[in-house]
């Protein structure tokens, strides 16, 4: 009857332990809740348990109980030490039997005061993960060998779960330093982007710092279309490269200080289709960004180029950057032309929303216009692109209200696509 | 009794051997069963009884309780009371 009960009372434990394991989340408390398990299946007066560290060659108490506050947090441990208990594996050790290794001279008298009978070293896959201590039993009486066997069962239970979250701070720690590998190789690969626009536009004096509005244009549009992170980057990283075709353009004909005549607009328009052919062979992070360079000056009405597409064969990336690449071509000083006035351009965009730009886009651009002039949006996007009174004349907000109440969401144009 | 509620009642012994108390009498007449927290729990407040000169009472125990905290030695600790 006394064993039944015995066993029952120890068997629970194991049970509870394996679960506790298996199961909770907070190490720390695995481990405090895993020592009571173990010292009160046998009614062990006293223990704790520690976690090796390789780098310190030391073991670091995780919890204790009983072993007062004068006890050592953090025990060292020597060559000799470490390979002793390697060897020894799971089975506990006795703390009087002992005494010929260091660790156990240099911690006599510790171990001595607060009776500490057992050492059980915690070896799991041939790797020392830490320790248990364990003082007398309850009952004074000697251990026995099925009370080792039980520590040895329970121990292995506890080792595996320190295993366990020393491998996930390992995996944390290399997840960690892959993501700040990964965020430097993001930042090399905007900041050579971004080299790459300032030197598109270098060959444009008229249009300097072209790329880099059209990127952050794009930016704002994708923005106020509620895209994540990572998807407005995308879009501004097209922005930016979107007339890197222009590279192999001849001087003369982008800086011509007059209409250029069909034989050079031939040659000017060969750009896109040159941007997709250098883009196109690069790996970028994000998708599209080739297309976004060939279809920037199709319209929605099949009258742009290179291919005349219709609406919704045009890739959205490029319906993007052809409306912030028209609004930077409006609102910027050209050979031949003045910038026009906010009023105008916003009207052109109105008038061209369904032929030229798709009219979502139109809308969100305004959008994004109107919250910064009304105060809505506190940072400014417009302002410092475009100078600071630009947009603060006289009729631009209620135009940009009559815009987003006029343009229709949908794409009028869509049944028009030849396909 | 579970880890939480074990350790408060630990605490909770501890403060008041702290201030004085010299004898910690624990009711079981509510215990049906007493797992291994629990034992690892009276062991903590048996250990601090000790290290404070103070005696431990366990009264209203149950017949298998007290054959379990027999054959784990607990009684050795404390005065077992009806």
């Amino acid at each position: 009857m006394e064993n039944h009960q015995k066993l029952i009372h120890t068997f629970g434990a194991l049970a509870e332990l394996g679960y506790e394991v298996a199961h909770k989340q907070n190490f720390q408390e695995m481990i405090r809740t895993s020592l009571h398990l173990l010292l009160g299946s046998l009614a062990i007066m006293r223990g704790g348990v520690a976690r090796f560290s390789r780098f310190g060659h030391e073991l670091n108490m995780l919890v204790m109980r009983g072993l007062g506050e004068e006890f050592p947090l953090s025990l060292s441990l020597c060559h000799e030490d470490e390979r002793q208990f390697l060897t020894n594996g799971l089975a506990p050790i006795e703390v009087a039997q002992a005494k010929v290794l260091p660790f156990f001279q240099i911690y006599d008298r510790s171990f001595t005061k607060k009776r500490i009978d057992l050492l059980v070293p915690l070896v799991i896959r041939d790797d020392l993960v830490g320790v248990i201590l364990l003082g007398e039993k309850a009952n004074g009486e000697p251990y026995t060998a099925y009370d080792l066997d039980i520590i040895c069962a329970m121990s292995r239970h506890i080792g595996v779960g320190i295993a366990q979250r020393n491998l996930m701070a390992e995996l944390e720690r290399r997840a960690e330093e892959n993501r700040k590998l990964y965020d430097e190789m993001r930042t090399t690969y905007k900041d050579t982007v971004k080299a790459f626009a300032t030197a598109i536009d270098c060959k444009d004096k008229y249009t300097e710092g072209h790329s880099v509005r059209v990127g952050k244009y794009s930016e704002i549009i994708a923005q106020e279309l509620g895209y994540d992170q990572n998807e407005v980057e995308g879009v501004a990283i097209a922005g930016y490269l979107h007339d890197v075709g222009k590279l192999t353009v001849e001087r003369n004909i982008i800086n011509a200080p007059y209409r250029i005549n069909a034989k050079e607009s031939a040659e000017l328009n060969k750009h896109p289709s040159v941007g997709y052919e250098i883009l196109a062979p690069i790996h970028h992070p994000y998708a599209d960004v080739p297309l976004a360079a060939k279809y920037h000056h199709e319209r929605l009405d099949g009258r742009g180029y290179p291919d005349g597409l219709y609406d919704k064969d045009i890739p959205y990336i490029a319906k993007i950057v052809n409306l912030a690449d028209s609004f930077d071509a409006m609102t910027t000083d050209r050979p031949y032309k003045r910038r026009r006035p906010a009023t105008e351009v916003i009207e052109d965009m109105q008038r061209n929303a369904g032929k030229q730009f798709a009219p979502e886009l139109v809308t969100a651009f305004c959008r994004g216009m109107l919250r910064e002039l009304t105060g809505e949006l506190r940072e400014k996007r417009f302002r410092r692109i475009l100078g600071r009174d630009y947009l603060d004349t006289e009729g631009v907000i209620p135009m940009l209200k009559n815009v987003l109440n006029g343009i229709s969401p949908t794409t009028p144009l869509t049944l028009v696509s030849l396909d | 009794m579970n880890k939480l509620s074990g350790e408060k009642i630990e605490r909770e012994c501890r403060r008041r051997l702290d201030s004085g108390v010299k004898k910690l009498v624990v009711n079981f007449s509510d215990t049906q069963i007493v797992n291994s927290i629990g034992v690892s729990i009276l062991l903590g407040v048996i250990d601090a009884a000790k290290d404070a000169g103070a005696e431990v009472v366990f009264s209203q125990m149950q017949e298998d309780t007290i054959n379990l905290f027999e054959m784990l030695g607990l009684t050795n600790h404390v005065t077992i009371a009806n």
